[in-house]
C-alpha cells in the first residue's frame, strides 16, 4: 500500500474545474458540428469558457506543486506510462486549443466558424481525455478505493459532461436547450450505472460511502444533488429559475464527488 | 550485471545499526519520536528515515513472545511503480538495478508516493519533493557495498551480484527448513519482475508487513483509459444523436 499522498483541496477542484472545462467544450463542440443555430448560439458559449477554467486548472496545480517553476519539469519528457505525465501535455493541449476557440468565438467574422469547428476536433479529444484521465490517474495507484479501479476514469468523464452541459446551461439567456438537455438527462442515467458499478468494484470499501463517514455527502451531494433532482426536474415545466437551480445542483454534485473520491483514497 | 542487497532475517539481531549507517552516510535528521509500546522507532519509514528496523513480536507455541526483525527499506523494484508514473523522469533505474531520485528533477507532484505498493517513497515537507533509500549509488559505483550493509555486524545484509545471491538465499531457505524452521521462505525474486532486494523470511510475508502480491500501479493505466474511451465513444454517439435529431445542419 502506497503512502497517502496528500491531495487535498488544490487537486479535488482541479479533478472538478478541468472536468467542467472539458464537459463543455465537447458538448460544444458536437453542438456546433450538428446542432441546429440555437444550439451553436450556445457552443460558443461553451468555447468560450474553457480556456478561463483551463487556467484556473493551470493555476491550482502550480499551487499544488508549492514552487512555481518546479511544474515546468512536467514538460521534461513524455512518460506513456503516468497518467500524470500524459495529462500534463494534454492539458497543454488543450489549454492552446480552447484559447484559440475563445479568440475564434470573440472575433466572430465570417469563415471563423469553419476553423473554430475543425479545431473543435482535436479539442473534444482533448477534452474527453481530461474529462478522464484523472480516474485514470487515481486507478494506477495502490491507495485503497483507487488502486485497480478502472470506474472512476468513466465516472468522471461522464459527471464532467453533465456538469460541463449545467454550466452552460447557466449562461443560457433562453432554455431553449433541447439537445443539451437531452446530453444531461442520459449522462444523469450513465453516471447512475456507473456510480453503482464503482460502488460494486470496491466490496466492503463501499460502506465509507453508503453508510460510513461519508455517507451524508454521498447520498446528498452526489445522489441527491448530483443525479436525482436535477433528474426529476428535467419533467418540471421548463423555467429559468429550475433551469439554474438543477444547474447549481449537478456542478455542486460533481464536485462533491470528485471530493469523495479523492478523500476517499486517504482515509 | 544486477547487483541486490540480502536481507537474511534470521541473522539479524535488531541492533538497527544500518539504520544508523543509512542516517550517517545520507546525512539524514534524526526523528523526534515518542514510546508507542515497541522498541521498534520510529514507526514509519520516512523523508528522513529511508532505512528501518520493523521489530516484529509473535508469539511462540508456548505463549512466550519471540521477536521477528526485518531491515525494511525500498526494495529497488524491476517493475517500478513509483518510477513509472513519475511525470517529470526525476526517478530512474540505475543499469545495476537501483531505483535512484534525482532531486533536482523531482518536483513534489507525490504521484510516486500513492504507487508504491510498500509505502516506502515519503514526502518531504521541508524540501516540498520526495525521498526515499537510492541504494547508495556513489558507494557502489566506487566499488562499495551501501553503507547499511557495510556495517552489519551479523552477516544478515550482504550485497552483491544479484544471481549469486539468488543461490545463496535459496539454499540458506533450504539449511532454515531443514534446522526445523518451516516457515522460512525466499520473497523478491519474482515480485514486480525481481525486487533488488531480496529477502530470506523466517515467516509468511504478512507477518513482516510485505504484502503476498505486491501490485504494479502502472498496470490499471491501459484498462482505465480504454474502459474511459468506451464511455467517451457511448456520450459521443448519444451527442450525435442529441443534436441530429433535431436536423438543421448548415451555415450560419
Amino acid at each position: 500500500m502506497g503512502k497517502n499522498p496528500v491531495w487535498s483541496w488544490y487537486i479535488i477542484w482541479y479533478f472538478f474545474v478541468g472536468g467542467v472545462a472539458a464537459g463543455a467544450y465537447v458538448t460544444a463542440a458536437f453542438a456546433d458540428f450538428f446542432g441546429r443555430k440555437e444550439d451553436r448560439q450556445l457552443a460558443k458559449v461553451g468555447f468560450a469558457i474553457a480556456f478561463p477554467l483551463v487556467l484556473i486548472c493551470s493555476i491550482l496545480l502550480i499551487l499544488d506543486l508549492g514552487v512555481p517553476g518546479r511544474a515546468l519539469n512536467m514538460f521534461r519528457l513524455f512518460n506513456w506510462s503516468s497518467p500524470m505525465s500524459v495529462g500534463s501535455w494534454v492539458l497543454l493541449g488543450f489549454g492552446l486549443v480552447s484559447l484559440v476557440s475563445l479568440i475564434l468565438v470573440l472575433w466572430d467574422r465570417r469563415g471563423a466558424w469553419r476553423i473554430r469547428r475543425v479545431l473543435a476536433i482535436p479539442g473534444a479529444l482533448f477534452g474527453l481525455f481530461i474529462a478522464s484521465y484523472t480516474g485514470v490517474l487515481l486507478g494506477a495507484t495502490n491507495r485503497p478505493i483507487w488502486a485497480a479501479n478502472n470506474w472512476i476514469g468513466p465516472l468522471f468523464l461522464v459527471s464532467a459532461l453533465s456538469t460541463g452541459v449545467a454550466a452552460l446551461a447557466l449562461f443560457s439567456a433562453r432554455a431553449k436547450l433541447t439537445g443539451f438537455r437531452q446530453v444531461h438527462l442520459f449522462a444523469t442515467g450513465f453516471e447512475a450505472l456507473l456510480l453503482v458499478l464503482f460502488l460494486q468494484s470496491l466490496g466492503a470499501g463501499a460502506t465509507l460511502f453508503l453508510t460510513g463517514s461519508f455517507a451524508p455527502l454521498f447520498w446528498g451531494g452526489v445522489v441527491a444533488a448530483g443525479l436525482a433532482i436535477p433528474f426529476g426536474f428535467a419533467f418540471l415545466p421548463r423555467g429559468r429559475a429550475v433551469e439554474a437551480v438543477a444547474a447549481i445542483l449537478v456542478l455542486a454534485g460533481g464536485l462533491a464527488l470528485r471530493y469523495l473520491v479523492v478523500t476517499g483514497g486517504q482515509t | 550485471m544486477a547487483k541486490a542487497i540480502l536481507v537474511d532475517t534470521s541473522k539479524c539481531i535488531g541492533c538497527r545499526g544500518c539504520q544508523v549507517a543509512c542516517k550517517q552516510w545520507h546525512g539524514l535528521e534524526a526523528e523526534p519520536t515518542a514510546f508507542r509500546g515497541s522498541y521498534e522507532n520510529p514507526p514509519d519509514l520516512s523523508a528522513r528515515t529511508w532505512r528501518k528496523v520493523k521489530f516484529i513480536e509473535t508469539a511462540k507455541q508456548d505463549g512466550a513472545t519471540r521477536w521477528r526483525f526485518l531491515s525494511d527499506a525500498c526494495k529497488h523494484c524491476t517493475d517500478a511503480s513509483c518510477l513509472a508514473v513519475c511525470p517529470t523522469g526525476a526517478l530512474f533505474h540505475r543499469p545495476w538495478g537501483a531505483v535512484d531520485l534525482d532531486q533536482e528533477i523531482c518536483n513534489g507532484c507525490r504521484y510516486c508516493v500513492s504507487a508504491c505498493p510498500f509505502g516506502v517513497i515519503t514526502f518531504n515537507e521541508r524540501t516540498g519533493r520526495v525521498d526515499k533509500c537510492i541504494l547508495c549509488p556513489d558507494r557502489v559505483e566506487a566499488g562499495l557495498a551501501p553503507a547499511c550493509v557495510t556495517t552489519c555486524p551479523t552477516g544478515a545484509l550482504s550485497f552483491g551480484d544479484r544471481d549469486q545471491l539468488l543461490g545463496r538465499a535459496k539454499e540458506r531457505v533450504v539449511q532454515l527448513r531443514a534446522k526445523g524452521e518451516k516457515g522460512a521462505e525466499l520473497y523478491g525474486e519474482r515480485e514486480l519482475s525481481g525486487l533488488h532486494v531480496l529477502y530470506v523470511l523466517q515467516e509468511r510475508p504478512q507477518v513482516y508487513g510485505l504484502p503476498e502480491k505486491p501490485r504494479f500501479a502502472a498496470a490499471s493505466v491501459f484498462p482505465g483509459f480504454l474502459m474511459s474511451a468506451v464511455a467517451s465513444v457511448v456520450m459521443g454517439v448519444v451527442a450525435l444523436v442529441a443534436f441530429r435529431e433535431r436536423g438543421g445542419r448548415g451555415e450560419e
